[in-house]
């Protein structure tokens, strides 16, 4: 499925009546999801990016802006909402939360074969439910009239990754799916939206806060910088040679598992992290050690450089 | 170097009992350590590995369902031995805060909503020194401007802060009688990794300045090799391996240890990695034998029968199995 998104802007007030303020959560974010393609929004909390995911899936209406899904403007295409979750699915970020602990987990993906009309008997459903649980590395067995409680966190997150798949979906959007995955247990997960897209050919939406992740599983990236999209473009290259300086305070930052790798430089950490919404110009241009006249007063341009687009003055 | 913390065979369950049903989860399960002046001692390990626990018991936090089963925790003082596992309430509370203190897991949620930044450090500081209000006043904005932290913070109200200063602030808050020893847990889970890396770059000037020595629990190994001066890794509440970090990532030996420096994916490298397989097991419900055996993939019939104890491979190694052991 290709999912195109045009100059999205959602805007939330914050503040009593007297003190009211519009805070820009997503700024004029424009991008493309391929068919088949591993598409990851990467930023720190609070940059938009849960936000950018909550519109895609109609959970939130957006300020300004349009979506569409093959071609049908998301509008038309949520009507039927049936049809809408059968083809969109989202995995969530704790999946310890994902599931009511008073109820069992065959429950959930009986509910959801039989309500999507998926199957017409138990039995049917049954089979269904384990040939999506063997995607996944489990088996129906594993999970018959078990609570949630006795799995692991990383054996609930294979679970909730198979509930999506039982619809058979064409766009997944992930929510940091592996944040609170044990680390031996995260790259199972991660190999797991590769699998997915080789052998299936669904677009995945890989929302994660993780740099590393991302340049193991992702084809293409945005990075986004306080509702803006910063940088974009081929994983590899944006991660390889960043070219808007936060990537590069982002790419330096992550904390590589090699002693022998040590930070020289010191970092300066904003102290005004909601002011920097409000900014007129750059927003990162508080901390930008490459900051200009002009990066204070106009919003950079979305500015085309080799296959990718980066919205820095210093590329004009 | 003088040894300022020894950690001996120390046992520390969880003692629950439900409906009639007795369940005891060995969090802690013979743990033995030495950790040096001025070290930064790293534990390492997968969540309900019993670090958490561990931490907890070092500051002497045994509070019901956990109770210490065995074993002692000794600290020495400019050569005065403490043993936090049998000293009373009140001993306990002139050393906490001035000579241990403890950060901690998700403490940024720790700071009082409707108390100041600055009431909550004049309530330590007026409590555990002789220093009146208007010293303490100016103590706590002279630590603050020690480390960079903007004066501004003091008067605010925590849930004005980010997470990220919150957490600074907690550190700052732990570390402000100047302490002999810091244990911190998870000091940098859930922040964004620019931010990580600021905390990071504060634990090291604080050590830097104060010469305290850090015990610093965290799962992320990429926080590890940046930060602690030599590891510990945990698995089901035992030290499977212990090793100066550089050796520790150069070349890890229990298998353990491999598979999970292994599967951490890195910049700049796409190839295919593995995860490990299988689950960490329940530590009411341990394995026979060496408990990481269901998932080890070069596991013998021994290791299934017998464990493996935590032997001295090199000077300053230990590894605790069979494989090593020849």
């Amino acid at each position: 499925m290709k999912i195109v998104v045009r100059n999205l802007v959602k805007i939330f007030k914050v503040g009593s009546i007297f003190s009211l303020k519009k805070l820009t959560a997503v700024d004029n974010v424009s991008f493309d999801i391929l068919p088949g393609e591993i598409f990851s929004l990467v930023g720190e909390s609070g940059c938009g990016k849960t936000t950018t995911a909550k519109i895609l899936l109609g959970l939130e209406e957006p300020t300004a802006g349009e979506i569409f899904y093959d071609e049908t403007p998301l509008e038309d295409f949520i009507r039927d909402k049936k049809e809408f979750l059968k083809k969109v699915q989202l995995i969530q970020q704790n999946p310890f939360s994902t599931f009511n602990p008073f109820r069992k987990i065959e429950d959930y993906l009986f509910k959801t074969v039989l309500r999507f009309g998926i199957a017409d008997s138990r039995e049917k459903a049954e089979k269904i439910i384990d040939e999506r649980l063997s995607i996944v590395g489990m088996s129906f067995g594993e999970v018959r009239d078990r609570y949630p409680n006795e799995f692991s966190g990383g054996q609930l997150q294979r679970i909730s990754i198979a509930r999506a798949l039982l619809t058979n979906p064409s766009f997944l959007v992930a929510d940091e799916p592996v944040s609170m995955v044990d680390a031996s247990l995260r790259i199972s997960i991660v190999n797991l939206f590769k699998d997915l897209r080789e052998r299936f050919g669904i677009s995945v939406l890989y929302i994660t806060h993780d740099l590393s992740t991302t340049y193991y599983v992702a084809d293409r990236i945005a990075v986004m910088f306080r509702g803006n999209i910063v940088e974009m473009g081929n994983t590899q290259e944006v991660l390889d040679n960043p070219l808007h300086p936060y990537t590069v305070l982002l790419k330096v930052s992550v904390p590589i598992p090699n002693p022998e790798t040590s930070w020289d430089e010191r970092v300066d950490l904003s102290t005004l992290e909601r002011e920097e919404y409000f900014t007129k110009g750059c927003k990162f241009a508080g901390r930008c050690p490459h900051v200009k006249e002009i990066c204070k007063r106009l919003q950079p341009p979305d500015i085309e450089c080799g296959g990718r687009t980066v919205k820095c003055w210093l590329y004009k | 170097m003088r040894e300022i913390v020894t950690v001996e065979n120390l046992k520390a369950y969880y003692f629950i009992r439900f409906m009639g049903n007795q369940t005891t989860v060995r969090a802690v399960n013979g743990v033995d350590f030495k950790v040096c002046e001025g070290e930064i001692y790293g534990i390492a390990g997968e969540s309900g590995c019993g670090k958490s626990t561990l931490l907890k018991v070092l500051f002497g936090y045994t509070k019901p369902p956990l109770r210490l089963v065995d074993g002692s925790v000794i600290y020495d003082f400019d050569s005065q031995k403490l043993n936090i596992t049998a000293v009373d309430h009140q001993l306990l509370r002139r050393v906490r805060w001035k000579y241990i203190s403890y950060v901690p897991q998700g403490s940024m949620n720790v700071l009082n909503p409707v108390r100041k930044v600055r009431k909550i450090f004049m309530d330590v500081v007026a409590e555990h020194t002789d220093m009146s209000k208007e010293e303490a006043f100016y103590e706590v904005e002279k630590y603050f401007e020690a480390l960079g932290l903007p004066l501004r913070v003091l008067d605010s109200f925590p849930h004005q802060l980010s997470g990220g200063m919150r957490q600074r602030v907690t550190i700052a808050l732990a570390t402000i009688l100047k302490p002999k020893v810091i244990l911190a847990d998870e000091p940098t889970t859930a922040l964004d990794v620019v931010v990580q890396r600021g905390v990071i770059q504060l634990l090291k000037d604080i050590h830097d300045e104060q010469k305290c020595t850090l015990i610093i629990v965290t799962h992320d190994m990429g926080v590890h090799a940046h930060l602690s001066s030599r590891i510990c890794v945990m698995y089901a509440g035992k030290i499977v391996e212990e090793a100066p970090s550089n050796k520790m990532f150069k070349d890890p030996l229990h298998p353990y240890t491999k598979l999970l420096i292994n599967s951490l994916p890195s910049l700049g490298d796409r190839r295919r990695r593995e995860g490990i397989p299988g689950a960490p097991p329940s530590l009411s419900n341990l394995p026979p034998g060496c408990p990481f055996h269901p998932r080890c993939p070069s596991a013998r019939s021994v290791c299934m029968e017998r464990e493996p104890a935590l032997v001295t491979v090199e000077r300053d190694r230990r590894v605790a199995c069979w494989m090593v052991e020849g």
